[in-house]
């Protein structure tokens, strides 16, 4: 049995500090995984799951309804728990399309219409949660924020709607304080329904930095 | 081209919103993947080699999912339980590995016991390590890397960050609180 230098949740600050600095400070670098790792691992799990279903028939719908961009692949993960597993792929994006579609009608009369209201947290101290409502007034999605945050010196704040893989941040622009919020028609909340906003260094980079202050996640 | 945002979690030590699926929704598995592969496969890639990385990762979605009844988000991170279990295979790849090894060289009269555990245990650690900074400012992020791999002072640091005594404090103590639970988490993968 080789001897454990595993770090222990329970240890003192002082210990668990120790520990930590006996790590290499150099962080692993980060290694994406290769493009079809997810079928593999889908295609495996659905056969896990349905051992009585027609040879082959559910992972081979999966494959031929996804795209290897995680993009695609946002709105079936935002509306995953109306399904089933293995059903995937293109009832999934049926489902969206519907939902997305009744959802415009339902917000067709004079007043906005509240879709989701979340608590919005605070990830830094710098940042004060509350919360943030979507609302549909005909075609036009807003975002209620009632939260506030403090830009790091020298930066701005960014206000952004993420996708539930959490891979394609969308801005809705520059966040100043609590207050509404158009989302730009080409934006789906279905498929972006987590609600950031970010500190920004002011380098040009149109990029999400990383740093968020606040987050929550519409419920749709 | 967008650089990935990781999962963070929605409140400074709550669970994520890929933990709360993973109790309870059928398609966790796909969240599960999208938010902690690359975490995993970036271990594995280190652990196992280039190789077989993919494999072995594809073993810990499988088996993650397999077992997904026993993962509680109440006793630790999800990402900590996935790197438990990482950890576990990859133990268990060596061990094959040195039993074939040991083999061959009884076979030719050579004996050498590798013990490979504490690399792979470190490796995990220093994984979880990331994740706990995952998320916080780049000038809380400076100040907490400074608190575990120097041996500056709170004081210390706080004067050369330029920063608040009391920001200083409570930036470490929140990444330390993060890093228990994604410990904790990581424990859970061995009962």
């Amino acid at each position: 049995m080789p001897e454990r230098h595993e770090l222990d949740p329970r240890s003192s600050d002082d210990e668990l500090l120790h520990g930590i600095g006996l790590l290499d400070p150099e962080p692993a670098p980060v290694v994406e995984p290769p493009a079809d790792l997810w079928r593999r691992i889908s295609a495996a799990a659905a056969s896990d799951e349905e051992p009585d279903a027609p040879p082959d028939a559910a992972p081979a719908a999966d494959h031929a309804a996804r795209p290897e961009s995680s993009t695609h692949l946002a709105p079936v993960v935002d509306l995953a728990s109306r399904r089933r597993w293995p059903v995937l792929g293109a009832a999934a994006a049926a489902v969206v399309f519907i939902a997305a579609g009744a959802a415009v009608l339902l917000g067709s009369g004079d007043d906005p219409e509240p879709v989701s209201e979340v608590a919005l947290d605070a990830l830094v101290d710098d940042a004060t949660g509350g919360s943030v409502e979507l609302l549909l007034d005909g075609d036009t999605y807003t975002l209620r924020v009632d939260a506030e945050a403090v830009p790091a010196d020298g930066e701005f704040l960014e206000l952004w709607l993420i996708d539930g893989d959490v891979t394609e941040p969308r801005s809705l622009g520059r966040f100043t304080g609590a207050g509404d919020y158009e989302v730009p028609g080409d934006i789906d909340p279905e498929a972006f329904p987590i609600v950031d906003v970010s500190t920004e260094p002011d380098d040009g980079d149109d990029s999400h930095s990383g740093a968020s202050v606040l987050r929550g996640a519409l419920e749709l | 081209m967008v650089a990935a945002v990781r999962v963070r979690p929605v409140a400074d030590t709550g669970t994520t919103s890929a933990e709360i699926a993973f109790a309870s929704d059928p398609d966790a598995l796909e969240r599960a993947y999208r938010a902690h592969g690359t975490a995993v496969h970036s271990f594995c890639v280190r652990a196992v080699g280039p190789d077989r990385a993919a494999d072995v990762t594809q073993e810990v979605f499988l088996t993650a999912w397999r077992r997904r009844d026993r993962f509680d988000a109440d006793r630790g991170s999800l990402v900590g339980w996935l790197m438990g279990i990482a950890k576990n295979k990859v133990l268990d790849s060596h061990r094959a590995a040195a039993r074939l090894r040991a083999l061959e060289e009884k076979a030719s009269g050579v004996v050498e016991l590798r013990a490979e555990g504490a690399p792979v245990d470190a490796l995990a650690d220093r994984m979880l390590v990331e994740e706990a900074l995952e998320g916080l400012s780049d000038r809380a992020r400076r100040s907490v890397e400074l608190a575990f791999w120097s041996d500056l002072t709170h004081v210390e640091i706080a004067e050369l960050c330029d920063t608040p005594l009391g920001t200083v404090k409570s930036d470490i103590r929140r990444a330390l609180t993060r890093l228990r639970r994604h410990l904790a988490g990581r424990e859970t993968a061995d009962a």
